[in-house]
């Protein structure tokens, strides 16, 4: 890695020895034989500027373009790539400490298969051919025996687009992220039945110019998506109207005008009084209602009850307070934006509907469209790679007759009941891509099980991770930087399009995604839909036909396309992909579907007494459970600490910094956690960061870390309108560390 | 009414681990510094105000054993640097404004002062050897010409030594418990103090013991006014200062500070210094062992508890 | 020219992504930091004050750590920083002790280390890796005396403080609001 190490002794030698070995000295590290300055001995240079390759993060899913430092086949530092219009130069603490990952000490470097008991851990190396020739064998029998349906594909992250590829060229409908139905899944829904849109991620904001925002629990600033914190900053700095809605005292409620510290799940309590007040005091956006709304009438009949003296009652925040952000909201408009959250699935019945009124309260505003609110790019046009279409395919079996029947996916725990109960369906085999379904499902009695249920669980993931330990065959992923992908398309004011590619080799024997499915397909007579021979040429093939320059795209990582109106402001004018082509106030297809047409609010259930109702979030350093092993963003404040409010604290006898373990309604106990006793959350909530508490032996840093929350989740409330999981429907109770 | 403040930092579990920057090597420099520097001040005054017959076979020891002492507290202090290749940089300049540079030259001055007072003075072993080495018995006649002077530098020189280490501590900023300016001559009347206690292990001349004893009495008064002073003055600065002294008085370092440097080490040995001043107890080997101590101890504290507590580390 | 860092603490989300960034590009070893992040909370709930300040070297004018290196080790650049010449440093930790930040650190291989305003580069005319990774803007780098500069911008404000003023030093890195 080349540290300064003995600099002293070389300084000392090239001093002594002339001209030649000052030369010697300066090949050897570069910079360390620069002359002094003015008063003063020479300036160090720590040599980590090395060859720079310009590709595309992936810690977390935002996808900023980056330039990694190269120095023989170690990566010194990462920074953003200036070209690219999400990092804008900048980047995030998790990106910047992307070398952790490539050099993770614990990285999958062979394929594995299991030898012991599911979930044991215990695993022989094998060959690719082996783990390759397996899979391929059991995936045709299955097909043979009970349908290509009867395998159900799990993924999260960009590369796993060669493995959706892949499994519908099988002919399975069951290819699921548990990133819907157990994250955006209810703002998508409740956005496309108001909008015929969904927000997008990255979500389209013109934050830069919000006048006027509001967070109902999102913790900008925790939650560190790159350019959506940039844009908040700018916001703030240019004197933004911040108002923050969170049971605790996030960052973001920090640089609030006003914090409503709200009591949690009532939400949309607070949302339909904002209505009320907008609608009653005639504060809407005239032009953007009368022209481009449906059902105004209605929705002022509706919330005609829920005045700020109700919704307070409910909230427990002030009427005043209400009645307030209500009309400095309204003043800012059109430029005033309900931020529509990004993992909303809370409450269960509450998400969409919470979802709903944040959109409704925007189309008020009129902010959809407008500079300020919902900006509407087009994405880059680019040409698919030619295929052969895709074998038909059976409904999945994530959902029953009837159920769930806005969801625009498959839903990750439908496959998984499925598995368990072969309703409608069975299902035989689980192909996991990039996602730790041990902790990114909740319930994790019914994973375990239905595992146990499975013929064949085939993980792909780059860190032995907990559901890796419960794999038939495990094959080694090479990480982001070590790969290429397919191209990146970015939808955002001025579109883009990426290009992943290699940093440094991968280490031992992992392979990148598009060679394991490729492989996995040619074994499986599907090679037709593999029909090139490495990813470049497909890469250059599909630049070729999208009229792309691939040697620019290789050494500048991005090529931006020219600005685009995204905006009334722009000139663009507003579509609706809704029945009545306007945005909904009123949803017909929810009525007809049996569901509120209008949102409705219903009052949680609180914590029992004793209880503290169980809150989870992010840390900037941090992307859920998956950057836990990296050792340098280990060196980051980690966020493993159980927030509770101070008074709280001292009255149940447990000092700050004092280790207590959660016990859940079900009792389920977690994993021993430090208290961090603080003024800075309700007295009727806990809040922990998820992520941490990993199990999996092989994770070295990260195991016996903190403790997980996701193992608490033993209760969900699921949505009935598009099948979300909400999971912060947990109570904890604490004990004194046995 | 202090307003609620919650802190919390990147680098807690760092800060919550302790951040001490010196360990046991730098009280024990300081002590046995402070010890020489109080040797070459007691037999300096005793050549200057008595001439070198006042020089007893104790004081001819102490001065033989001081270069000895000294040495071992260099080696710790060399021990302690954490670039030890780098050692002759402190000789390659000198810095004015930086105590631990004008110290380290010093220390290279006591050394020649030390020897050629040995070598001045008196002493039944020495002459056997002049016989052999011509040079020494030259060196000699020089030194004997010019002990007055010596005496005099090695005045300066034991004066310098013991106070710059307190006036170093002083003038470092991280650890409010060391910004006081009585810190120099705390440690100089303590070095004077430990000083003689070494001397009056050694000492047989009845009379000079009694010079040894009245003196040590009066230093231990001075200490003990100094370190009022000291805790005072610190404790009457501010917020942080009170911290850092209430570890002292009150907190984790209390039982050895006021047990065995307060009472061990100055109230109890001078107590039994003034009964066997007035007759009414035998001189004893017993108070400058206290003494000795007691002074290893002041260094300790001052140097751990001090890293206790810093503006920082909130 | 007097270099001086400027941070908005309004600007400032706690991210920590400038110390990362410091971490990669200056090879600062494993539990040693030459920058950090504090987040400093007033009151009681739920009136509330959080201030996040991203903390490092101040590159003192009044530098204790310079006037008490014994080798010259510590010395000013012709900017006003405050830098370390490894050559000369002996590793007696006299600076460490006169830092009443505590922004240095014994390096593993001796020397005593601490942030250096990234002066490799500013030298090529880029800015401190912590700077340009700064996603919120929260960091500026710049010569005070330039008044169109944004650190002469920002020292305009009237909020302009720095840590631990009882300690004297004259800090060449203030925060705004």
């Amino acid at each position: 890695m080349g540290s300064p190490l003995s600099f002293s002794r070389r300084r000392w030698l090239s001093m002594g020895a002339g001209t030649l070995a000052a030369a010697a000295a300066a090949r050897f590290a570069p910079g360390l034989a620069r002359p002094s300055l003015a008063s003063g001995g020479p300036i160090q240079d720590p040599g980590t500027s090395g060859h720079v390759i310009a590709s595309v993060c992936e810690v977390c899913f935002w996808k900023c373009g980056i330039r990694a430092h190269v120095q023989g086949d170690r990566i010194t530092k990462v920074e953003g790539n200036p070209a690219h219009p999400l990092s804008g130069g900048k980047l995030c603490p998790r990106g910047t400490g992307g070398p952790g990952i490539a050099h993770d000490p614990d990285r999958l470097v062979k394929p594995l298969m299991r030898v012991g008991d599911r979930g044991s851990e215990q695993f022989r190396p094998v060959s690719w051919d082996e783990a390759l020739d397996h899979i391929a064998q059991k995936l045709t029998a299955i097909r043979r025996e009970h349908g290509p349906e009867a395998v159900a594909m799990f993924n999260h992250g960009f590369g796993a687009s060669w493995f959706k590829h892949l499994f519908a060229a099988y002919g399975t409908p069951n290819i699921a992220a548990p990133s819907f139905a157990q994250c955006r899944g209810p703002r998508d829904v409740g956005y496309d039945l108001t909008f015929g849109a969904e927000p997008g991620s990255p979500e389209v904001l013109d934050l830069r110019n919000t006048r006027c925002l509001v967070l109902i629990g999102s913790h900008l600033g925790e939650n560190m998506h790159n350019t959506q914190v940039q844009d908040f900053a700018e916001m703030i700095a240019k004197g933004g109207d911040l108002i923050v809605v969170d049971p605790r005292f996030s960052v973001a409620a920090s640089k609030a005008r006003t914090w409503l510290p709200i009591r949690p799940g009532t939400d949309t309590a607070l949302l339909l009084a904002w209505m009320h007040v907008i609608l009653a005091e005639k504060r809407y956006d005239r032009d953007f209602v009368e022209n481009h709304t449906f059902g105004l009438d209605q929705l002022v009949a509706h919330v005609a009850p829920f005045t700020p003296e109700w919704a307070a009652a409910e909230t427990g925040l002030d009427p005043e307070d209400i009645r307030d952000t209500a009309r400095r909201l309204a003043a800012a408009r059109p430029a005033a934006l309900v931020h529509p959250g990004r993992h909303v699935t809370w409450y269960g019945s509450d998400d969409t509907t919470r979802a709903r009124a944040g959109a409704i309260l925007n189309a008020l505003l009129g902010s959809w469209g407008h500079r300020g609110g919902f900006f509407l790019p087009n994405g880059p046009k680019l040409a698919p790679y030619p295929s052969p279409a895709y074998p038909e395919a059976k409904s999945p079996a994530d959902r029953l007759p009837g159920e769930a029947p806005f969801a625009l996916e498959p839903l990750s725990q439908g496959l998984r009941r499925a598995t368990l109960d072969g309703k409608p369906y069975p299902i035989k085999s689980w192909f996991v891509y990039g996602t730790n379904l041990i902790q990114s499902l909740p319930q994790r009695e019914e994973t375990l099980k239905a595992i146990q249920a499975l013929d064949l669980l085939v993980v792909v993931d780059v860190l032995p991770v907990e559901i890796a330990g419960y794999a038939d065959v495990i094959l080694p992923e090479a990480s982001y930087l070590e790969r290429y992908d397919d191209l990146i398309p970015l939808k955002w004011h001025r579109s883009a399009v990426a290009l992943r590619q290699p940093v440094v080799p991968p280490p031992g024997e992992a392979k990148p995604g598009w060679w394991i499915a490729r492989e996995l397909a040619h074994r499986m007579d599907l090679g037709a839909y593999f029909p090139w021979k490495d990813v470049k040429e497909y890469l250059r093939a599909r630049c070729d036909a999208s009229k792309i320059d691939f040697a620019t795209l290789e050494s500048e990582g991005v090529i931006v396309g020219p600005s685009q109106p995204t905006t009334v402001e722009d000139g663009m004018s507003l579509v609706f992909a809704t029945p009545t082509q306007k945005a909904e106030l009123y949803s017909e297809r929810l009525r007809e579907a049996g569901f509120d047409p209008m949102p409705v609010y219903k009052r949680p259930a609180g914590p029992p007494p004793g209880y503290f109702r169980l809150l989870y979030g992010r840390i900037p350093a941090q992307t859920f459970g998956r950057t836990a092993n990296n050792r340098q963003l280990g060196e980051l404040s980690r966020g493993d600490q159980l927030w509770i409010h101070e008074k709280v604290a001292h009255d149940l006898g447990f000092t700050d910094g004092e280790t207590v373990v959660m016990v859940n309604q079900d009792g389920v106990t977690s994993e021993p956690i430090k208290v961090k006793a603080t003024e800075r959350i309700r007295s009727d909530c806990v809040y922990m960061a998820h992520g941490w508490g990993h199990t999996a032996r092989g994770l070295r840093y990260a195991c016996g870390r903190g403790a997980d929350d996701s193992k608490l989740m033993t209760r969900v409330a699921v949505d009935p309108v598009m099948g979300g999981t909400g999971m912060r429907v947990n109570f904890v109770t604490l004990r004194k560390e046995a | 009414m202090h307003p609620h403040v919650e802190m919390e930092s990147t680098r807690s579990a760092v800060l919550e681990a302790g951040l001490r920057f010196w360990g046991w090597e730098i009280p024990v420099y300081l002590f046995l510094g402070g010890l020489v520097a109080g040797l070459m001040l007691t037999v300096c005054a005793v050549i200057i105000l008595r001439g070198r017959e006042g020089v007893t076979q104790a004081m001819r020891l102490g001065l033989l054993g001081a270069p000895v002492l000294l040495s071992l507290g260099m080696g710790a202090l060399f021990l302690d640097l954490a670039l030890k290749l780098n050692v002759f940089r402190f000789y390659l300049t000198l810095r004015p404004y930086a105590p631990m540079s004008l110290g380290s030259w010093v220390l290279m001055l006591v050394y020649p002062v030390q020897a050629l007072l040995v070598i001045a003075l008196p002493w039944a072993p020495l002459e056997r050897v002049m016989g052999r080495f011509p040079w020494l018995a030259k060196l000699r006649a020089f030194a004997q010409g010019q002990v007055d002077r010596l005496a005099w530098a090695g005045l300066l020189a034991g004066f310098a030594l013991g106070i710059y280490t307190g006036v170093l501590l002083s003038t470092t900023v991280a650890a409010p418990l060391w910004s006081s300016g009585v810190l120099g001559f705390l440690f100089l009347a303590s070095g004077l103090s430990t000083g003689v206690a070494a001397l009056m292990l050694v000492e047989k001349d009845h009379a000079s013991q009694t010079l040894l004893a009245k003196a040590d009495v009066v230093l231990i008064g001075l200490e003990l006014l100094l370190l009022g002073g000291w805790i005072v003055g610190l404790a009457t600065q501010g917020p942080v200062y009170r911290e850092a002294v209430s570890v002292l008085i009150s907190g984790p370092y209390a039982p050895v500070f006021i047990g065995f440097v307060i009472f061990g080490g100055l109230l109890v040995p001078g107590a039994l210094e003034t009964l066997s001043l007035q007759g009414r107890a035998k001189h004893s080997r017993t108070v400058p062992s206290l003494v000795l101590m007691g002074g290893l101890l002041l260094r300790f504290v001052v140097v751990y508890a001090g890293q206790e507590v810093t503006f920082y580390q909130a | 020219m007097r270099r001086v860092m400027v941070v908005d603490t309004t600007r400032c989300v706690g991210c920590e992504a400038c110390v990362v960034a410091c971490k990669n590009e200056n090879r600062v070893p494993t539990g040693s930091y030459r920058d950090w992040v504090v987040q400093e909370t007033r009151g009681r709930f739920p009136d509330l004050q959080l201030e996040i300040r991203s903390e490092r070297c101040n590159h003192c004018s009044t530098a204790h750590c310079v006037s008490n290196c014994p080798t010259g080790s510590s010395h000013y650049r012709d900017d006003g920083t405050v830098q370390i010449d490894r050559s000369k440093c002996t590793g007696c930790k006299a600076c460490i002790a006169s830092c009443p930040y505590g922004a240095r650190f014994v390096h593993p291989d001796g020397f005593v280390d601490k942030c250096s305003l990234c002066a490799h580069r500013l030298d090529r005319g880029e800015t401190t890796a912590c700077e340009q990774v700064c996603p919120t803007g929260a960091i500026a780098v710049g010569d005070a005396d330039d008044p169109t500069s944004e650190v002469a911008r920002r020292l305009r404000r009237g909020s302009v403080r720095v840590v631990h003023p009882e300690a004297a030093t004259s800090p060449n890195v203030y925060y705004v609001r």
